[in-house]
């Protein structure tokens, strides 16, 4: 029996970084890119219940509005929406089998390819010793934090079989935003001042300035727990053993730095975002919605050329960028540029980059699922995310963490890089990490 | 040597400042708890140097922050007193 409280309308509007998926996923959609899309890969050992993750998969699609609403405005400036009207059905997360023996990264090309009606979707992947579960996830609906999230409940519901759904309030803000427009025009400053100084420098990405099809593409690279920890030694030899982003973060520009020499272009300067995640660990945070905020980085031709001088620079602008809570003056920003049609904000954004819109994408999302050990009944022996990117900038390069492994995956658009160039950036990445001759 | 009751005192403020505005734990902290294992992240421990250093008066410079110094609330209170704040 359907409750007064299930059939009702659901309406929530989208918060801070929500804003900029949207635009994106215009323009992705426009060029022929698709949509933006997520991919999660769990590597399971044991006995793994299908039968249990379909039953968890469809409490929680009845259990969550976000995964049947439609992004809507109500008027040209309102702020747009997820709409949707319970109740709710189980056909929002779709689970599927595969046969089994078929490589895993196959089944990952194969979802990025096709079209999914449903807002997430499981594929079991039987292997030998255990399985791999891969999930399609939309970037629009949830971030990487937030996927695990996603799946954390998911492997919990999936624990307690006679657990009934339960519509429930899982989006909001990280994020808090001053009441008043005099106190918001003051806090935004900080981030006009940066962005100011930033758009000074010059810079481009791999791909080219206009947005072509092409299809998202990607190659993992799986450290093991001795190469994890000496990549864990050489950052805390640079960071003190706490802030990893400046070390992964040069690693990354010094990755397309190799390319871009390789092009014949070796004076090029990086400017690129860096997602500053607003939900703590072990806190109860929202499921849904993007609860990130961005803190700029750039780093010239002579930074990037020295890995050391790279990351030195990276961490000073992250403590400026700390200092001036540049995070939550961006937030400011993207409330504001939400109620302009999404297609203004990336013409704007693309104006000021000279099209490029960032150098490239990059983020290391730190532990996988921390929280969780096992999923339907078998233990998590690895996990990682595959990012897609659009284009331009057309490429990125992602970490994550399990079980004190790193894995690293590249991303980029069809077209924007040769075989060539993904083995330059590989070969640079490893480098750069394991210690080498660059 | 730093008297214990003034000792008590700065290792109280220090875990409302991490309790209160940066991580929640959802349960208490003790002063000798892990706090990376607890949850702290990039982000909160660059907050935690600001608002320290606004609230009591001291440099916390880059060679200071290492993992040691801040691995919990105990040795967060040994620097702070070490970088010159006094407890009296």
């Amino acid at each position: 029996m359907t409750s007064e409280r299930e059939a009702q309308w659901f309406s929530v509007p989208l918060v801070g970084c929500d804003g900029f998926l949207l635009g994106l996923e215009g323009m992705m959609g426009r060029a022929g890119q698709g949509r933006h899309v997520g991919l999660s890969v769990l590597k399971l050992t044991g006995a793994f219940s299908t039968a249990a993750l379909r039953s968890a998969a469809a409490r929680f699609s009845r259990s969550h509005p976000l995964l049947h609403a439609r992004v809507r405005r109500r008027h040209w400036f309102g702020i747009p929406e997820w709409r949707a009207k319970g109740p709710f059905s189980d056909e929002a997360v779709g689970v599927y089998e595969r046969p089994g023996g078929l490589p895993v990264e196959e089944v990952c090309r194969e979802l990025l390819r096709a079209a999914s009606p449903e807002a997430l979707r499981f594929e079991v992947v039987p292997r030998q010793g255990g399985f791999f579960v891969v999930v399609k996830w939309l970037h629009l609906l949830l971030d990487g934090r937030g996927i695990e999230l996603a799946l954390h409940e998911i492997a919990r519901l999936a624990e307690n079989p006679l657990e009934a759904h339960c519509v429930q309030e899982s989006w909001g803000a990280a994020f808090d935003l001053p009441k008043t427009m005099g106190e918001r025009r003051q806090k935004v400053r900080p981030f006009v001042d940066r962005y100011n100084v930033l758009k000074r420098l010059a810079f481009k990405s791999l791909g080219r300035v206009a947005a072509e099809p092409g299809e998202a593409r990607f190659k993992t690279i799986h450290f093991d727990a001795a190469q994890s920890a000496k990549i864990r030694a050489r950052a805390d030899h640079l960071t003190g053993g706490i802030f990893q982003l400046p070390y992964f973060f040069a690693v990354v520009a010094r990755a397309h730095a190799a390319v871009f020499a390789g092009r014949g272009e070796p004076t090029m300067n990086y400017h690129a975002a860096a997602p500053v995640q607003g939900r703590r660990r072990g806190a109860k945070h929202p499921i849904f919605q993007n609860q990130m905020s961005q803190f700029y980085f750039a780093l010239t031709h002579e930074e990037v050329g020295d890995l050391e001088t790279a990351a030195r620079s990276v961490h000073s602008q992250f403590g400026m960028m700390a200092r001036h809570k540049v995070e939550s003056a961006f937030s400011i920003m993207l409330d504001w540029f939400l109620r302009f049609p999404s297609r203004f904000y990336i013409h704007l954004l693309r104006r000021q980059t000279k099209g490029a819109i960032t150098s490239f994408y990059h983020s290391h999302t730190g532990q996988f699922m921390p929280e969780t050990q096992t999923f339907c009944g078998a233990q998590i022996s690895d996990g990682w995310h595959i990012p897609t990117v659009s284009q331009p900038p057309g490429s990125g390069i992602f970490f994550s963490e399990r079980n004190r492994c790193l894995t690293a995956t590249l991303s980029w658009r069809g077209g924007v890089l040769s075989e060539r160039e993904v083995e330059l950036m590989c070969t640079r990445l490893q480098q750069d990490l394991l210690g080498g001759c660059a | 040597m730093v008297p214990p009751i003034a000792n008590q005192k700065l290792k109280t403020q220090l875990m409302e400042l991490v309790e209160g505005h940066l991580v929640d734990f959802g349960r208490n902290l003790s002063a000798d708890e892990d706090l990376f294992a607890a949850g702290l992240e990039s982000m909160g421990i660059m907050q935690l140097i600001i608002q320290i250093e606004e609230g009591h008066g001291v440099v916390i410079g880059d060679a200071d922050v290492t993992r040691d110094n801040f691995v919990s609330v105990t040795a967060l209170a040994a620097l702070v007193v070490r970088l010159g704040y006094s407890c009296e």
